[in-house]
């Protein structure tokens, strides 16, 4: 083979530098029919509702953990490592990370750091944000690309509040399998699910099965 | 732009997660840089104009151009979408003369799509490149035969990173080393670098001398990696071929990765029912892994389809590996963003600690145990001093004994596991439906069925419900026997909770959140 010649259309820059910073993160096909998507975009924040959220949330971010982004779990002590590493998040790439709730601006700190060095962040949220800090928040971790998951556990205000929450998802009910009146044990578990995007109108309503 | 039909004058720019990754002419004149955040840019250009990147549209504009090429060298590899290599001997020696080879390239590209096209011809591959790189401003370049060391000696280690396929972790060791140059990196023995990084460290080496034509330790396939896989239904969707696709490119990537192996130039070959055929080789320095094997099935798909040829299914889809090399086992790092995912990660986590404290930032450590609450515990996650994102991950994994999964203890319940473990108990009362506390002996009988769950005065059915599953812990050590007998109960208003009972109190430990 003589010389090599390479042709090099300006586009080539992106190629390079597009498969360093990983694509839109990957989600199991089962959540990709329930948010009507097949990968989460990078920059968006998600609120997840109601008595499932911290499954619904792993259950989300779990394909994205196993092509090797970081998940930072955020002021959430509670979230069970066994729970989260079943529904198949790699807990090789998992940090958790304290903070006081009860201070909105540290908080909102943290959020920020973690979305500086993580792909995902996985955070409960505190009950009040002022806005003036929900928004500086939320702009620093777009750009960074990161994909924030909030907890919103009490049910509050969240709901109608925190413009441009891009998907909201409500556990709306859960079935559960295998118990019986003093016999059997959990098996698996059907959330039913409500999805609102923004800039869509309507609410999309599905099913995700947890085992 | 080759994905973005723009004008020259107008600046433009292509952004993927907020960051430039190509822009125009126009727009690098005024100071618009690749890696430069969307603000950053914006601010050096107010009017830049802003497109999202589309790696299927740049593979489709990207498909006349392969094609001419083709016409032109048909032993021609696609490294992505937008740029491509061959040897130029042959057709040097057709044409004249490389320089004729070279204005020849770029005035068909030019022709055809209008494009400012970068040409360079040098002695190996990354030496081209970049030389294709310069010469998209300055026209095509030709470095003369035996000085393409020379002509990469003064460039910045970054190149490496950029189109030489070097993690940017060790680009930042180099640097950290007082490497600055690729003449610095070429200066030093190539044995050196394999002993302290490895395999990688004489790729880098290679790339650096210039003289890259085939990747260190490339061999020609002994014998064939050919997987074919022949469709009984013509396939019309690009998803689903994709999609077919990925069951011969797994079986390629584990069979020739069994053997140490790794392939580096990979021909795809796509046939319709009306037999048309579409073959591409494409070529990826540090070896293709599955997911890349498919992303380049992929963008073929996409520039054939985006052509008139394609007029039916697809019926076969047949992979063959052209090139292989010793697999030097980092390859998963090299694309894909993971090494920069677990650079990022390291540095955040080193910010974190010193804005939050060490022990606020922790990793899950496997434990073992039967409760929820004992089986994986938090250590700090810079705790033994681990200075790079790998060891940082392997140690979170060894320690908690991932390898294999941790194993469930006998007497541990098994999955699904409460996705909620509370810190602290909750107390509660459980009365049977009479109303009498449930109590539970210590032979594990109970002396009613659960019926009602009484927690701060608040009582909550239980319709469902499980257990008494006993657990006697630690009964060796007097001290810190622990006897509790578990149950799952179902509440009526959705929740799902794990109870435990001990000496007759009943605490609910955990949720099904």
């Amino acid at each position: 083979m003589g010389s090599p010649i390479s042709l090099l259309t300006p586009d080539r820059l992106l190629t390079a530098d597009r498969l360093l910073t990983a694509d839109a993160l990957a989600v199991t096909p089962e959540v990709g029919e329930l948010i009507g998507r097949q990968a989460l975009d990078r920059s968006q924040w998600i609120t997840c509702q109601g008595q499932g959220s911290f499954s619904l949330a792993a259950a989300m971010l779990s394909a994205a953990t196993q092509q090797g982004s970081w998940l930072a779990v955020l002021a959430t002590p509670t979230l069970g490592v066994e729970a989260i590493s079943e529904l198949g998040v790699d807990l090789g790439r998992v940090v958790a990370v304290d903070a006081d709730l009860e201070s909105p601006m540290q908080w909102a700190e943290r959020v920020v750091a973690c979305s500086d060095g993580f792909d995902l962040v996985l955070t409960t949220m505190p009950t009040h944000i002022p806005d003036r800090i929900w928004r500086s928040m939320s702009q620093r971790t777009r750009r960074n690309g990161t994909v924030v998951v909030g907890l919103d556990t009490t049910g509050s205000h969240l709901t109608g509040d925190l413009r441009g929450v891009d998907l909201r998802c409500r556990v709306v009910g859960s079935v559960w399998e295998g118990l019986g009146r003093g016999s059997g044990r959990f098996v698996a578990r059907r959330l039913q699910v409500e999805v609102a995007a923004r800039r869509l109108p309507g609410v999309r309503k599905g099913q995700l099965v947890l085992r | 732009m080759a994905a973005v039909h723009v004008s020259a004058q107008t600046p433009a720019a292509v952004l993927r997660a907020r960051r430039v990754i190509a822009r125009s002419p126009a727009a690098a004149e005024v100071g618009v840089r690749v890696g430069q955040s969307q603000r950053e840019a914006q601010r050096h250009c107010p009017e830049l104009e802003i497109h999202e990147d589309d790696p299927a549209r740049t593979a489709r504009n990207f498909e006349p151009v392969v094609r001419a090429v083709i016409d032109l060298a048909p032993r021609c590899e696609i490294s992505a979408p937008g740029w491509l290599c061959l040897p130029a001997r042959g057709p040097a020696r057709y044409f004249g003369g490389e320089e004729a080879v070279a204005e020849r390239l770029r005035d068909l590209v030019a022709d055809l799509t209008g494009w400012p096209v970068g040409v360079g011809i040098a002695d190996g591959r990354f030496a081209s490149t970049v030389a294709a790189r310069d010469a998209v401003r300055s026209g095509p370049v030709v470095v003369p035969t035996q000085t393409s060391g020379e002509y990469l000696a003064g460039r910045s280690l970054q190149w490496l990173e950029r189109v030489g396929e070097i993690p940017a972790e060790m680009a930042r060791l180099f640097e950290q080393l007082g490497l600055r140059t690729c003449g610095d990196l070429a200066a030093m023995s190539p044995g050196d670098l394999l002993g302290r990084f490895g395999p990688a460290g004489a790729r880098a080496h290679h790339l650096a001398t210039g003289r890259d034509l085939r990747p260190v330790a490339a061999t020609d396939p002994p014998g064939s990696w050919e997987y074919q896989r022949a469709l009984s239904e013509p396939v019309p969707h690009l998803d689903a071929v994709v999609f077919l696709a990925k069951q011969i490119a797994d079986q390629m990537w584990s069979e020739l990765s069994t053997r140490g192996r790794v392939c580096t130039r990979i021909e795809i070959a796509i046939e319709t029912e009306h037999g048309e055929r579409n073959e591409r080789s494409w070529y990826h320095g540090a070896g293709f892994r599955a997911a890349q094997i498919l992303e380049r099935v992929r963008w073929q798909l996409e520039g054939w389809a985006s052509t008139a040829e394609m007029t039916a299914g697809v019926v076969l889809i047949r992979l063959v590996a052209t090139e292989v090399s010793a697999d030097s086992g980092v390859q998963d790092r090299f694309w894909g963003g993971r090494s920069r995912a677990d650079d990022d990660a390291l540095r955040a986590i080193t910010r974190l600690v010193g804005m939050a404290g060490v022990d606020a930032v922790r990793v899950p450590r496997w434990q073992g145990g039967r409760l929820p609450d004992e089986r994986y515990r938090w250590v700090p996650a810079l705790s033994t001093g681990s200075d790079s994102g790998s060891e940082l991950r392997s140690q979170s994994r060894s320690q908690s004994g991932f390898d294999g999964g941790p194993a469930l203890w006998p007497g541990a319940l098994p999955a699904p596991s409460p996705a909620v473990v509370l810190t602290e108990p909750r107390a509660v009362a459980v009365h049977d439906a009479n109303g009498d506390p449930v109590t539970v002996t210590g032979r594990g009988e109970i002396s009613g069925a659960p019926a009602v769950l009484i927690e701060k005065g608040r009582s909550v059915e239980v319709p469902c419900w499980a257990g008494p599953w006993p657990l006697e812990q630690r009964w060796w050590d007097p001290q810190s026997v622990r006897r509790v007998a578990r149950f799952q109960m179902l509440l009526s208003d959705g929740s799902a909770v794990l109870a435990v009972v001990e000496h007759q109190r009943w605490w609910i430990i955990a949720l099904y959140g």
